[in-house]
């Protein structure tokens, strides 16, 4: 008894502490995963090029293809913001549409994107282990909490894609 | 005051609610980032984290760095406890933590270091297993249920594979201390670096402890005394990585080693033991290698020694019954080595399929055997009549071990099928042919299916085998005679599963598995090892994962076991478990964690006599830690926060310990790690 009371008064205190010493929001070091998720993604789209017959498109078509509800609300958000000039438009992928850039989430799903939705001609993003063994372009991969990324670059290449230094610098590992 | 508490806890609840932030305004807060910045934010524990895991064609865990610093678990088998149906039991002779799951003993689990089986010859996991530290963990994966068909010998209720932090996996450097209850420190220093376009990098950790020590009150001899339990531990790794190519090369050694009771549950202060393992892999991974083809090939050496120091005190010196005033005195030393090469595609040739097809080759020497002892004659085996000096059975009959090597080469193909949108089949085998006992195939078949965008459905079936241990077939121990004609022990497991994310901050698992062991290997009335009967086992495990809000994370499981035979060795393994864990970032900067893991009583077989039932009892960890900048953190844990009296069951415990073997009283632990 007396030793629970030991844990209480502690639980207590801990809790008195977190009060007193509240303070105004502070630089955001930690953020939900599906939110850096799409922050990375957009940080992509930033050093990539597309190759120049898709410059009059208007648009970036962002094709999500997940089912996880908090990934797809994330990925939304970057609905109408601008990269080199163009809005990105977000849309999960559910009809044939001819996509610049997919995000999949696993292999499944990878394995049914048909070619019409633009597979072939797309920057494909993936968030499963082995994404880029299946013929994607960027995995994004999570170590020690931090948000990491290989590339394939023969992938990119076949697809036409240019990729920025700035990000093949920053890569984990590529792969050609 | 308790009107304060009401308010300061109902504060602290909105506080908590109103920091959770939709995803909108949070992604908006990280465009500005630059690429660099946004890799070194943190990512929260989110409920779908482990997404892709629940389709895997197995019930899959993970353990991750993060969650092991949040717990304070030191050691591998402390950050395990947490997974359902995982029950940590300490042995007798060292205190040794032995990984049971679904009530299946460590022989059944197959427990793997980067994806090498790290059991040895005679022993499950090292003569003197003491579990792994964790600063050199970079995850932990856990199957539960049957992974022969992709894995081998061993893999029958379970397996887990340890990551640790190699080459390119961490770019900086670590050094910590650790200091806590049990005169234990520990300190450890990491370094990642590039250097001419190879990645490279060093963990190395040193630990001692001088042991918990506890209290036997009667061992059977019916002497009283502690039980000592301390060691050294050294854990050196480094690999480097270039391409396509990844040289792993480790080194561990305890020493000092004192195993406080003998098998034969004697207290033991003369043992100073110490053991060893080197570990050499050159892995090749090439996910690109032809057209639809990737390839992996690995080359694996390992070299294992142990000795027992001064010996064993087998048993004490009695005028009556044992007349040597020294007691009874057995020094062993051995060493094996272990050869593994093995070679495996990804053909993905074919739409929806992914088969993966290979093959390998072990060769497993066991090349050294010393015994000395002070009570058996080297020509006839016989007891001495009187104590005499040390004397060499190394190579005579009666030693414990002989000298023999085993092979084994196997073959395998599994392929994944992505037959409908939502379907996947799995699909494959293993043919194990090992030189003592001869072939085993193992199949494995399963359906995932994901019902809804919520729900994923698993139907599984798998077969698995154990080969005889070295111990079974040639050792000869003080409780048990060898049998070489064993044939190994087989299981077949069926499982269902639904991972269900009733919302997105909850997530919900149920799984129901029966697993039907045959082929049992156990000692009969002469203590000879033999082929036992069956043992049919069912259970189910409940899982819930809950963010209650952005910084208060709730997780639990349930779980439940029946068995229909109650001599089989397991049988006393408790059947009931519940854990609980709340991880809450109460400041920013601050972490706190609280977990509690309840275990039914222990039920003893009708061999057992005991006449100190055990019952239920729940231990409870805290943890605080406080992440002061990228460079400094610290953190504090108390285990077994209530002092609890928890004693492990012996078998037959009546003629063995009495009292059984007491745990660790409440302990604490301090530690600093700074990166730079």
């Amino acid at each position: 008894m007396k030793l629970f009371s030991r844990a209480r008064n502690y639980l207590l205190a801990m809790l008195a502490s977190s009060l007193l010493g509240f303070a105004p929001a502070q630089a955001a070091e930690v953020a939900a995963e599906a939110s850096v998720r799409a922050a990375l993604v957009f940080n992509f789209l930033k050093f990539t090029e597309w190759p120049a017959a898709l410059e009059s498109n208007p648009h970036l078509q962002l094709c999500i293809a997940s089912s996880d509800p908090e990934l797809v609300s994330a990925m939304e958000s970057l609905n109408a913001r601008q990269v080199h000039g163009k809005a990105i438009l977000t849309m999960t992928l559910r009809q044939p549409v001819d996509c610049d850039v997919i995000y999949v989430d696993s292999r499944q799903r990878w394995n049914n994107i048909s070619e019409a939705q633009g597979k072939a001609h797309a920057l494909t993003i993936g968030g499963y282990a082995g994404f880029i063994a299946d013929g994607g372009v960027i995995e994004i991969v999570l170590q020690e909490g931090n948000v990491r990324f290989d590339i394939n670059l023969g992938a990119a290449k076949r697809t036409g894609l240019r990729l920025y230094p700035q990000l093949l610098k920053l890569a984990r590992r590529i792969v050609e | 005051m308790h009107k304060r508490t009401l308010a300061i806890l109902f504060t602290g609840l909105l506080h908590a609610l109103s920091t959770y932030a939709n995803n909108d305004e949070e992604v908006s807060e990280l465009l500005p980032l630059s690429l660099e910045e946004l890799m070194d934010v943190k990512v929260s524990i989110s409920t779908n984290t482990q997404k892709t895991l629940s389709r895997a064609p197995a019930v899959v865990s993970l353990i991750t760095a993060e969650d092991i610093k949040n717990a304070g678990a030191t050691n591998l088998t402390e950050a395990l406890q947490g997974v359902p149906g995982v029950y940590i039991r300490t042995n007798l002779f060292g205190f040794r933590p032995w990984v049971y799951v679904r009530g299946s003993g460590s022989a059944n689990v197959l427990l793997m270091v980067n994806g090498a089986p790290i059991k040895e010859f005679i022993s499950s996991s090292g003569q003197y297993w003491k579990g792994l530290p964790v600063s050199m963990i970079e995850r932990i994966e856990i199957i539960r249920g049957p992974g022969s068909a992709l894995y081998g010998s061993d893999a029958s209720s379970g397996v887990i594979n340890v990551i640790t932090k190699t080459a390119g996996k961490i770019n900086q450097s670590e050094a910590g201390v650790r200091v806590g209850s049990f005169d234990s420190q520990t300190t450890w220093l990491q370094h990642g670096t590039s250097w001419n376009g190879f990645d490279i990098n060093f963990t190395a950790e040193l630990l001692h402890t001088g042991g918990n020590n506890p209290l036997i009150e009667k061992d059977k001899a019916g002497i009283a005394g502690r039980a000592s339990n301390g060691y050294d531990n050294a854990d050196l790794r480094f690999s480097i990585a270039q391409g396509n190519w990844r040289l792993l090369a480790d080194h561990t050694q305890k020493s000092n080693l004192a195993i406080g009771l003998t098998g034969g549950a004697y207290l033991d202060p003369l043992t100073r033991g110490s053991d060893s393992q080197t570990n050499l892999a050159l892995l090749y991974k090439n996910a690109t290698f032809a057209q639809d083809w990737g390839l992996e090939a690995e080359l694996r050496y390992r070299d294992s020694a142990f000795s027992s120091g001064n010996g064993y005190f087998e048993q004490p010196p009695n005028p009556a019954s044992i007349p040597y005033p020294d007691g009874k005195i057995n020094q062993q030393r051995g060493a094996e080595s272990r050869l593994n090469f093995e070679l495996s595609g990804l053909y993905t040739g074919f739409r929806n399929h992914a088969i993966r097809l290979g093959g390998g080759y072990v060769k497993q020497d066991q090349y050294q055997v010393e015994q000395f002892v002070n009570y058996l004659n080297p020509n006839t085996g016989a007891t001495l009549a009187a104590a005499g000096p040390l004397l060499d059975i190394s190579d005579s009959p009666y030693a414990f071990l002989p000298k023999k090597a085993r092979t084994n080469s196997y073959l395998f193909l599994q392929d994944v099928w992505n037959f409908a949108a939502d379907w996947e089949l799995t699909v494959g085998g293993r043919y194990d042919n090992y030189s003592d006992f001869g072939g085993a195939f193992n199949p494995r078949l399963a359906l995932v299916w994901q019902t809804t965008d919520r729900l994923t459905t698993k139907l599984m079936y798998g077969e698995a085998f154990r080969a005889p241990s070295y111990g079974e077939l040639y050792a000869h121990t003080a409780t048990s005679i060898p049998n070489a004609a064993l044939l190994p022990e087989s299981s077949k497991t069926s499982e269902l599963g639904f991972s269900y994310l009733a919302t997105r901050d909850l997530k919900l698992g149920f799984n129901y598995y029966q697993f039907i062991q045959s082929n049992i290997i156990a000692t009969d009335s002469t203590t000879t090892y033999q082929n036992t009967g069956e043992l049919t086992s069912s259970g189910i495990e409940l899982e819930a994962l809950w963010q209650a809000t952005k910084t208060l994370r709730l997780s639990g499981s349930l779980t439940d076991r029946k068995e229909d035979a109650p001599n089989v060795r397991s049988f006393n393994v408790p059947k009931q478990q519940a854990y609980l864990r709340a991880d809450w970032a109460f400041q920013p900067k601050w972490h706190w964690n609280l977990q509690a893991n309840w275990l039914s009583k222990h039920i003893y077989s009708t061999r057992d006599i005991t006449s100190q039932p055990l019952g239920a009892y729940t231990l409870a960890d805290t943890t605080l830690r406080y992440v002061h900048d990228k460079q400094w953190e610290f953190s504090a844990s108390m285990r077994n926060l209530f002092d609890k009296d928890v004693r492990e069951y012996v078998p037959t415990s009546s003629t063995k310990l009495p009292y059984n073997l007491p745990l660790p009283r409440r302990n604490v632990y301090a530690e600093i790690p700074y990166k730079f």
